[in-house]
């Protein structure tokens, strides 16, 4: 695969992430920590979170296409280097008081939540369009059989 | 090879004769061509050589640079690149789907996502075959009565 379209899947996978991140921070940030008032600045942490959350799309490309199964098992370890990243920030960001045990569970479901839904969003987005061209394989046929 | 072309009146068939020394791999291609536009491609399957109705292809695959075809059942290799059977079976039903892909959308029963914006075609005998993300648009292009 080209950069190019790497790039093209990075981006569109970025914006959902930033808005399901935000949504994230904002269930988190109520649930745990939810006196906290926060400067400008903190508009910046779902951008900066949702670009580690890309950084996977650069590895794990083969040339050659790869069936659905072994596209999913690709988003599992993808999934899990995410994880691991993001992880890696909450333990070192003093702002996160990573010392509580739930606040760090609920980061990683949330950082789970939020990859599976960003999958469920990019299929509906792709079901759309897989039954936009079954329409037009249909008239296709036909015209071809006339 | 040196080439002639003798106009002839319309009440006599037309033909078409290759006049060689030995049968080589240029003569080969050749042949494979005008078959190609007869509606037939050579084929070779375990060492026999055999002619498949284009209609019956369901799709071609490049493969560590030899050529295969695939029918319902069965698949051959083609003495060809896959640029050069992309040429000569432009107009018919046939796309490009994949780099190494070419795909006839007459044997696709229905298409469905594959995620990273790319599709999977189910072919009417159960085969699948992905649809490259960079290639969509020339399907839907096609599909809605553009090229192929």
């Amino acid at each position: 695969m080209r950069i190019k379209e790497r790039l093209g899947e990075a981006f569109r996978l970025y914006f959902i992430l930033v808005t399901l991140i935000t949504v994230l921070l904002m269930v988190l940030g109520l649930l745990f920590d939810s006196d906290r008032t926060f400067g400008y600045e903190v508009f910046v942490s779902p951008l900066v979170y949702a670009a580690v959350g890309v950084i996977p799309v650069f590895f794990f490309k083969p040339d050659k296409e790869i069936s659905m199964k072994a596209m999913i098992l690709r988003r599992v370890i993808q999934e899990l280097a995410v994880e691991a990243a993001i992880l890696l920030i909450v333990f070192n960001a003093p702002s996160i008081p990573s010392e509580r045990t739930e606040v760090v569970i609920a980061i990683a479901a949330g950082v789970l939540v939020v990859f599976v839904l960003a999958m469920i969003v990019e299929y509906i987005f792709e079901l759309t369009q897989a039954n936009e061209m079954n329409r037009y394989l249909e008239e296709y046929h036909k015209r071809k059989q006339e | 090879m040196e080439l002639r072309i003798k106009k002839i009146p319309p009440e006599e068939a037309e033909v078409l004769e290759i006049r060689c020394h030995k049968l080589t791999d240029d003569v080969a291609e050749i042949i494979s061509f005008v078959k190609s536009r007869q509606g037939q491609l050579s084929t070779e399957c375990d060492g026999q050589k055999r002619e498949i109705p284009i209609v019956d292809v369901f799709y071609a695959e490049s493969v560590d640079n030899r050529l295969f075809i695939y029918t319902a059942k069965e698949s051959y290799e083609v003495r060809l690149r896959l640029y050069e059977l992309e040429e000569m079976l432009k107009g018919r039903t046939f796309l490009r789907v994949q780099k190494g892909v070419l795909l006839n959308l007459m044997k696709i029963r229905s298409i469905r996502p594959a995620l990273g914006g790319r599709y999977t075609a189910l072919l009417k005998n159960e085969e699948e075959v992905v649809i490259s993300r960079k290639y969509v648009t020339d399907l839907k292009n096609a599909l809605k009565g553009g090229e192929s």
